[in-house]
């Protein structure tokens, strides 16, 4: 069963003629490289990312230390190479979460429909109208800063957006008259939903998850920047930026190479995610 | 008017299930048990918490927001001295990526696949996928710090026009910049489908010149789908206005709300997040009211 789902995915994969398109496969390339450096992170460092050294305060770029130190003489390469990973983590871990309530909702709002629709709908309405970064901040404020309130709290602004668009989708497909022979065929709810539903919004959602990660990473870090994300030994992008920016006059390259690192890293997501979505799903566009 | 409803009593609960005793944290780490319950008593924390609530409801009602529990000033008076900050940035933000948006993705459409309109993606790409802070740092070192030419910090003198236009530049550039690019985008797509409506080839047809169809068929026409993602904007501005502000040293509500929260103060918290609300409320009833202004053949509800 679960080989259909992967097999039917990959196939919908290998259609997309976007790959011909340079910017696309750079823009690819990149972020599995992004990926590779992540996972792999303890073997790129050069030096240790926390390890203090006085000697080497502020040392501007040099051979030994391509990017050059920070306050603490740590090494700006090493940390935005570690940063990629816990980065990624903090993006990744908010996208499930947000991601997979919000499908949950959406599916239930769009299936069931009638005062739970209402509900919910009323209830994503309301959450969308404020601004991720204040809803992340508000709840950042009840759970707490650190890594887990930060991928909570950008969970949950992550949440409606996906529960829309996927309530949308469902709406649409529930008309299908391959549902309406699914259900005529004896199967339940939940084969319907999952064989027949959720199948055919994988392109959506796949295209929602590229657009949206780049955003999530962002808004880590700009959390992380005002002071309310992670805590200050985890050195995300947006931590190392926050860490440098007292010494923006006298050693500016602290922030310079975690802020490159971002916007390269959310430019190749950037470009893939409207890649696959002119290929996937074009009716997405409007944003 | 639900939607308040359930806003301010949100507010209410958030600041209540927020782990910390504003009072321990008021009174720091040398603080005596008994002072720590002479200040819950007079913060009124000590009352169960319906009566809480209660009180907060009523007070609302006459627009009584209570005391700030850091600054002992009316939550009311330091809001209303506040919001105006926030809302020139917004203002000027939204001024910003307007003028350049509309222009600039208009020009695009209608020089499709020039190399005008090639420059145009890549950098709208580049600034969606900038961070706002680090956009907001570069610009500070580059025209603040090296050049000189804008000032560091703050908002300028309040009764000064002219400083607070001059303070407002950097700010209201560096978080208009991505809206505007979103903006561009989505003017761009939207005249390229205008331009392929019958009523245009029409236009044309009847002899009009090229710039009258332009301006008075495709621009017109491409305005309500444009104001809808301007309304959107405009809530994604008051998001990035929290960072400017910390940034760029401004006084406003959401720098507010950042402290607010980090020390606890649930007057203030409570207040922030209404007036945010309300901003909330107000800005989509504008867009609401866009469409009608800008297209006659939508019907208010």
């Amino acid at each position: 069963m679960n080989k259909n789902i992967t097999s039917r995915v990959i196939s919908k994969f290998k259609k997309i003629k976007i790959w011909r398109n340079p910017m696309i496969s750079v823009s690819l390339g990149f972020v599995i490289f992004v990926l590779i450096v992540a996972i792999f992170a303890p073997f790129v460092v050069i030096h240790d990312p926390f390890q203090n050294n006085l000697d080497l305060l502020l040392v501007s770029p040099n051979k030994e230390y391509i990017m050059g130190t920070d306050q603490y003489g740590r090494d700006i390469f090493s940390r935005v190479i570690w940063g990629t990973r816990e980065s990624l983590k903090i993006g990744l871990l908010s996208i499930l979460i947000g991601a997979s309530c919000g499908i949950f909702l959406g599916l239930i709002s769009g299936y069931v429909g009638g005062l739970t629709d209402d509900l919910l709908t009323r209830m994503v309405n309301l959450l969308l109208s404020f601004p991720v970064i204040i809803v992340a901040i508000i709840v950042v404020g009840i759970v707490g800063a650190g890594s887990t309130g930060v991928i909570v709290a950008l969970g949950i602004g992550i949440t409606p957006i996906f529960a829309r668009i996927v309530r949308g989708q469902v709406l649409t497909i529930k008309q299908n008259t391959y549902v309406e022979a699914a259900r005529a065929l004896g199967a339940g709810n939940m084969r319907i939903i999952i064989f027949h539903i959720l199948i055919n919004i994988s392109g959506p959602i796949i295209v929602l998850v590229t657009i949206y990660l780049p955003l999530a990473i962002l808004a880590e870090s700009s959390l992380s920047f005002l002071g309310i994300g992670v805590s200050p030994d985890t050195p995300t992008w947006g931590r190392i930026i926050a860490d440098g920016r007292a010494y923006i006059q006298s050693a500016p390259w602290i922030c310079l190479f975690p802020g490159l690192a971002l916007i390269i890293t959310s430019i190749s997501f950037n470009v893939l995610g409207d890649g696959l979505r002119d290929e996937l799903d074009p009716k997405l566009r409007v944003r | 008017m639900l939607t308040l409803l359930v806003i301010i009593t949100a507010a209410f609960i958030i600041t209540r299930v927020t782990p910390g005793d504003p009072a321990e944290i008021l009174l720091g780490d040398y603080a005596t048990p008994e002072l720590v319950k002479m200040v819950r008593k007079e913060m009124e924390l000590d009352k169960p918490i319906w009566a809480q609530y209660f009180t907060y409801m009523r007070k609302i009602i006459r627009v009584d927001l209570g005391t700030s529990f850091r600054t002992d000033r009316e939550v009311t008076i330091t809001l209303l001295e506040q919001y105006p900050y926030t809302l020139h940035l917004c203002l000027g933000s939204i001024m910003i990526s307007i003028l350049f948006g509309i222009p600039l993705g208009t020009l695009a459409a209608i020089k499709r696949k020039s190399w005008f309109d090639k420059v145009i993606l890549p950098t709208s790409v580049l600034a969606i996928s900038t961070p706002m802070f680090w956009l907001a740092l570069l610009v500070l070192f580059f025209f603040s710090i090296y050049f000189q030419w804008f000032p560091l910090l703050g908002a300028g003198n309040p009764n000064n026009w002219v400083s607070l236009a001059y303070h407002l530049v950097l700010p209201a550039f560096v978080l208009g910049l991505r809206e505007a690019a979103i903006i561009t985008r989505m003017t761009r797509a939207t005249v390229i489908d205008v331009l392929d409506q019958d009523y245009i080839r029409t236009a044309r047809a009847k002899g009009l010149t090229e710039r009258a169809v332009i301006w008075k068929y495709a621009v017109r026409n491409s305005l309500n789908p444009i104001a809808s993602i301007v309304g959107l904007d405009i809530l994604s501005l008051l998001g990035g206005s929290v960072i400017a502000e910390v940034v760029f040293s401004r006084p406003g509500v959401g720098r507010l709300l950042v402290d607010s929260i980090s020390a606890r103060d649930y007057p203030m918290v409570q207040g922030a997040i209404l007036l945010i609300a309300v901003a909330v409320i107000i800005i989509n009833f504008l867009t609401d009211i866009s469409y009608r202004l800008l297209d006659p053949r939508i019907e208010l509800e």
